[in-house]
């Protein structure tokens, strides 16, 4: 009866291929082409690659450090709150979960647009730190850097570390909690020994989820970052729309991909290698 | 007992294969018109497979069925002249009571009036006559159930299938229900074919036992016939309470490792007798045994005893005084009447 | 109590800031700060008297309402396919229905903008958004439906087929009554994916602006406050879909 494939599916991989596959395997192709007197021409040419590694290569760099940072705070204070939800909150864990669904589908500009009107010079932050007296004269360097960049991405992407992470919580179940306490394990080492090894196919895709989506947005530095704080995203638009360089903006979308992929991949490994490490003895 | 005229179910040869997997290997069954029959056997046994076959939600491998004549091996089960109670019930959450009893009436569009006749006619059979207008998740398991059965009922099926009808009731209400389909099936004289893994249960029910296992149909008979006289060694084991001893066949004389010598034609090699532990009694001259342990029941008692051949037989009495003849310990005779033995040849 | 403040200051900062945008765009004061002046509506009023705010309201709305139709359509049906195949298939194939959810959103719109006017020779428009969003919200649409058929119990469509029903009878009598939340749900949910997006929307709208992009392009060029209001909108329109969504689908967040 079962088997690998039926005709129900078909319509939803016709968009996929449609309109996903075929045209990210042309936007591979055209990395390859040229430009001449502003128009596109097939070739089989790695100018687009090579200005990518050369022009871009610290931005590039720059831009998964800031992915990382970002895909680490959201499943740090991800697993918090999906800690304090599943376990701590009672029946207000539910309520909690309602909250932070509704805002995963909803918010995108208008998330980033409330922290510059937070950050701004003449923001809500400016203000009250003046009004309490800290300071003098507004903080110019909260908005328009790097710190403004990862605040908002962590605001905007908390959500969908949350989700992933609560389900694979909804998993463990009290009776191990309650049986390592039983055994003497502290709160701590419940956390730890227990809740996490339980929790981390939901901790790893927590992370890749934003790390990707963080390395690759433009929109927030657009808005928020300034000159410091730019990312390659931005320039992936500068090089489409600007320069009309579309090889190059294509070999850019392409090299933050892979790059993205080789570093999660590597986390990857890493993380299954001291999975498999055996468990210590308790110390 | 199939009668001599034209079976109502004609299965010729019917298999079915999944794949390398034989699910059920090819087999025959004829069920008489007023048949009450169970498919015995444990879980994965096929028992389910066949039903479904039966049903028309699973296509032969090979074979053909017939339905009063007709063959409906390739026909959907929306075309068959059969109707099912399932394992789940497969009540439909959306609809009333009366709603899912009237389904079938519906999508045959026939008259409002003769729907709401037929649908009432129906509950009353299950005596669930004022629930018609209940939601289906208002209702207990036992009720549930009764939907189920009524929904079916309501198309006057020329074979009822139920796949495991009482397996998700408890206890109590399980007794209940088999009472229940009894007083249906005399009620409405119709053709039920059920399908259940509890020995009990099919006894308590059919006129006809089918015990399958592996994929293949070990035994047709009648209960008696099947408790008393099993055809193979699993059928024996499977059904109720056993003990089945070693033994060789030479020249039509079978030596038990026990001590027990009788005729028996067939054969010469190994063979097993049978036998069930309330036809074992004490008797003067029979096997000397020793009993290792007596539990009691309250209606009897079930005593364990050691042959001098290291076999262990079981004896159930049902003299509730008998405890003192069985302390751990004792020695005692046993045997049985060769009527009640099943001789079968060992694989 | 230690959790409790814990988790007050999660909410505080997931829900803070757009509280924020709500709030002042009801304040006479044109930016958002302190003190922000009296309650009006005016914001409000200026962007029913623009035209430019009409058409990209209309613009978003169909864009929407056709993404909901169309996306809850292909996801059902992939998600009951997807219920008939090997557990392997079913990975296999929801892995790859969720690439583009996952891959950064700026890259699929750049990749479909090649397609249509390079590789197609067609123009960008209306349809190419939908095309995008039904991309992007059919693998939500998947997860709410298969989250909603694991709990189904098959007897029903069995036990409609044993009455007498054709596989399309059974489909439309006994199935879809039951999944109906889940779809409702399923479609509000991809109305909101459709109405939130800013990236796809942006690069292949081509003429045009959807609500994302007009207010795009006002939080760019000038501190125009009825930035606010329109915020508000979209807020109200997206976080609204979204919470009808999860009370008609019923759904937990399952994934």
């Amino acid at each position: 009866m079962t088997r690998h494939f039926n005709l129900f599916m078909v319509p939803a991989l016709a968009v996929l291929a449609f309109v996903f596959a075929i045209p990210i395997l042309l936007l591979f192709a055209v990395s390859f082409w040229s430009v001449k007197n502003f128009r596109l021409q097939p070739d089989f040419s790695f100018a687009a690659w090579q200005r990518f590694l050369t022009v871009y290569g610290d931005l590039t760099l720059y831009t998964l450090l800031v992915g990382l940072l970002v895909g680490l705070l959201c499943t740090a204070l991800g697993f918090v709150f999906a800690y304090a939800a599943r376990f701590k909150a009672g029946r207000f864990g539910d309520l909690l979960l309602v909250a932070t669904l509704i805002t995963l589908f909803g918010g995108y500009l208008v998330k980033i647009y409330a922290w510059k009107s937070i950050l701004g010079a003449d923001g809500l932050l400016n203000q009250a730190l003046m009004w309490l007296g800290l300071t003098d004269e507004p903080l110019a360097f909260l908005i328009y850097s790097r710190g403004a960049v990862v605040v908002a991405l962590v605001h905007f992407l908390l959500p969908f570390a949350i989700l992933p992470i609560y389900a694979s919580l909804r998993n463990v179940s009290e009776a191990t909690i309650e049986a390592a306490r039983d055994l003497g394990a502290s709160g701590a080492q419940v956390i730890t020994r227990i809740v996490i090894p339980q929790t981390l196919p939901g901790l790893f895709s927590a992370f890749a989820f934003c790390f990707l989506l963080a390395a690759g947005d433009y929109v927030t530095p657009m808005l928020l970052g300034g000159t410091s704080g730019s990312m390659l995203g931005q320039f992936v638009l500068l090089e489409f729309s600007t320069n009309f360089n579309w090889p190059a903006g294509s070999a850019l979308s392409f090299g933050l991909l892979f790059a993205c992929l080789v570093l999660i991949a590597a986390l990857a490994a890493l993380g299954g290698r001291m999975m498999r490490r055996p468990a210590g003895a308790v110390s | 007992m199939t009668s001599a005229t034209a079976p109502l179910l004609k299965l010729s040869g019917v298999s079915k294969s999944f794949g390398p997997v034989t699910a059920v290997a090819p087999l025959d069954l004829d069920v008489a018109a007023g048949d009450f029959c169970a498919i015995l056997g444990p879980s994965g046994c096929g028992k389910s497979t066949l039903l479904r076959m039966i049903a028309g939600f699973i296509e032969p491998s090979a074979g053909k069925i017939a339905i009063a004549g007709q063959d409906v091996t390739r026909l959907g089960p929306e075309k068959r002249p059969t109707n099912m109670v399932f394992q789940s019930y497969g009540l439909f959450p959306h609809l009333t009571v009366a709603e899912n009893v009237a389904f079938g009436l519906a999508l045959q569009k026939r008259p409002r009036a003769e729907i709401a006749e037929r649908t009432q006619e129906a509950l009353r059979l299950v005596r669930l006559e004022t629930f018609g207008e209940r939601s289906i998740d208002r209702l207990s398991g036992g009720q549930q159930q009764r939907v189920a059965l009524a929904r079916a009922l309501i198309m006057r099926p020329k074979v009822l299938l139920l796949d495991e009808p009482l397996a998700a009731l408890d206890l109590k209400l399980r007794h209940q229900m088999q009472e229940e389909l009894r007083r249906i099936h005399q009620e409405i004289g119709g053709t039920f074919i059920f399908v259940t893994h509890d020995q009990s249960e099919a006894f308590a029910l059919a006129n006809l036992v089918a015990v399958m296992n592996e994929g293949k149909v070990e035994q047709i008979g009648s209960p008696d016939r099947i408790y008393l006289h099993p055809a193979t060694l699993f059928v024996a084991d499977f059904v109720g309470e056993t003990t089945i001893l070693a033994g060789e066949r030479r020249k039509g004389r079978v030596r038990l490792k026990a001590g027990l010598e009788f005729d028996s034609k067939g054969a010469d090699g190994p063979v097993r007798v049978v036998v069930r532990p309330e036809r074992v009694e004490v008797r003067f001259g029979g096997i000397p045994a020793v009993v290792t342990d007596a539990v009691f029941f309250g209606s009897s008692l079930k005593v364990s005893l050691k042959l001098p051949s290291g076999e262990m037989l079981i004896l159930r009495s049902s003299d509730a005084n008998a405890g003192e003849h069985f302390r751990p310990g004792a020695n005692v005779n046993v045997g049985w009447d060769a009527k009640d033995q099943q001789v079968i040849d060992a694989p | 109590m230690i959790w409790r403040v814990i988790l007050g200051l999660f909410l505080l900062f997931m829900l803070g800031p757009i509280a924020l945008v709500v709030v002042f765009s009801f304040g006479a004061n044109a930016l958002i700060g302190f003190p922000m002046g009296g309650f009006t509506l005016d914001w409000y009023g200026k962007l029913v008297a623009d035209t430019g705010f009409h058409s990209a309201f209309w613009t978003s709305l169909s864009a929407a309402f056709s993404t909901a139709i169309l996306a809850t359509l292909t996801g059902m049906l992939a998600a009951i396919g997807l219920m008939k195949v090997t557990p392997g298939a079913t990975r296999a194939v929801l892995a790859a229905l969720a690439l583009p959810v996952l891959l950064p959103p700026l890259v699929v719109a750049i990749a479909i903008v090649v397609l249509f006017v390079r590789g197609l020779g067609l123009g960008l428009g209306l349809p190419v958004v939908v095309l995008g969003h039904i991309l992007v919200a059919q693998p939500f649409v998947i997860l709410i439906v298969m989250a909603r058929l694991a709990r189904f119990d098959q007897a029903t469509v069995d036990a409609a087929r044993d009455l007498g029903a054709t596989r399309l009878a059974a489909f439309r009598l006994v199935t879809l009554p039951q999944i109906a939340s889940a779809l409702v749900g399923a479609a509000l949910v991809s109305a909101a994916i459709s109405l939130d997006d800013f990236i796809i929307a942006s690069f292949t709208i081509g003429g045009g602006n959807t609500i994302s992009t007009f207010v795009w392009g006002k939080m760019r060029t000038t501190l125009d406050p009825s930035i606010n209001a329109i915020a508000t909108i979209l807020l109200v329109l997206t976080v609204g879909l979204s919470a009808l969504a999860l009370k008609v689908s019923k759904y937990k967040g399952q994934v």
